[in-house]
């Protein structure tokens, strides 16, 4: 317990020696820290409040719903087609199915001249 | 603003002098510091300033560390190509403050204790140095030192007590 109390009394007069030490500057770095710290308030002085006057708040967003509203108004324009690499993939497309109508049908012609199923295996 | 910098000025060039062991460096933190919490945070509550100006000033003495110690590595290979005002973990000797580093108008002022805490806070590890800045001698809670220093409070209770059984080792003597 009085070991902890030491540690305890050793912390506190590290500290208080640490701060003492802490504020010791001398006299030239004094006067350029003060130079600094003017130039820095006055720059929060000089800049001007950056908040958006009451009336612009209406005003935006009146704009933005006359936005909106032309946009769904106008949609997509007249004579919207397809970009041709689609018309291209549809043409495939309708090849493909093709070939697999003939397929089929070359099928029921081959199953046609093998006749009935007598069921020999 | 004028007076809370007033207030932290001068601790704050002294940990940013133990940090980077060069005044000018020092005061060039200790300036980017000011400006930086003005612009960014200066329409804040005025209750917010502390614990964010340090943390500024620690992020920059970091990046400083940093700068220094790529640098070392880039030039080391050049004969003296390394020798800048960085850190030196590598080399024990370094590690011991140049006399000649600190201005000397306010190292004729300090007596032989307060010559020992500098050197003795100068020479520790940069994360312990600064969790015994912020936290004892600043005052800030363990969570606001742990936001400062970007870790996590359990680190910073580490790192504090590593720093005071050093220095109580180192400056029991002076006591």
């Amino acid at each position: 317990m009085s070991g902890q109390n030491e540690d305890r009394q050793d912390q506190d007069k590290l500290a208080a020696a640490a701060r003492r030490h802490a504020e010791e500057v001398s006299p030239k770095v004094a006067e350029r820290l003060r130079a600094m710290r003017r130039v820095a308030a006055s720059e929060l002085e000089e800049r001007p409040v950056k908040s958006v006057p009451g009336w612009l708040w209406p005003a935006g967003v009146a704009a933005a719903g006359v936005a909106l509203t032309l946009a769904l108004l106008l949609g997509e324009p007249d004579g919207y087609a397809p970009a041709p690499l689609l018309l291209a993939d549809t043409d495939e497309l309708a090849v493909v199915a093709e070939l697999d109508v003939l397929e089929e049908l070359e099928f029921l012609a081959w199953l046609e001249e093998e006749g009935p199923d007598d069921g020999e295996g | 603003m004028n007076t809370f910098l007033a207030e932290v000025e001068k601790r704050a060039f002294n940990m940013a002098r133990f940090g980077v062991r060069d005044t000018e460096d020092a005061l060039d933190i200790v300036q980017d510091t000011m400006l930086t919490l003005v612009r960014r945070y200066g329409r804040r509550p005025r209750a917010e300033w502390r614990p964010l100006f340090f943390r500024i000033l620690q992020s920059r003495i970091t990046d400083h560390h940093r700068r220094s110690t790529v640098r070392r590595k880039l030039f080391g290979w050049i004969p003296g190509g390394s020798r800048d005002s960085g850190t030196y973990d590598d080399d024990p000797v370094a590690e011991v403050m140049d006399p000649g580093v600190a201005d000397p108008a306010s190292r004729a002022a300090l007596d032989g204790s307060a010559a020992a805490m500098e050197q003795a806070v100068t020479a520790l590890p940069l994360r312990q140095q600064q969790a015994f800045l912020l936290r004892t001698v600043e005052g800030l809670s363990v969570e606001e030192t742990a936001q400062a220093m970007n870790c996590s409070s359990g680190s910073v209770k580490t790192h504090l007590s590593r720093a005071h059984t050093t220095l109580r080792t180192k400056l029991e003597d002076h006591w």
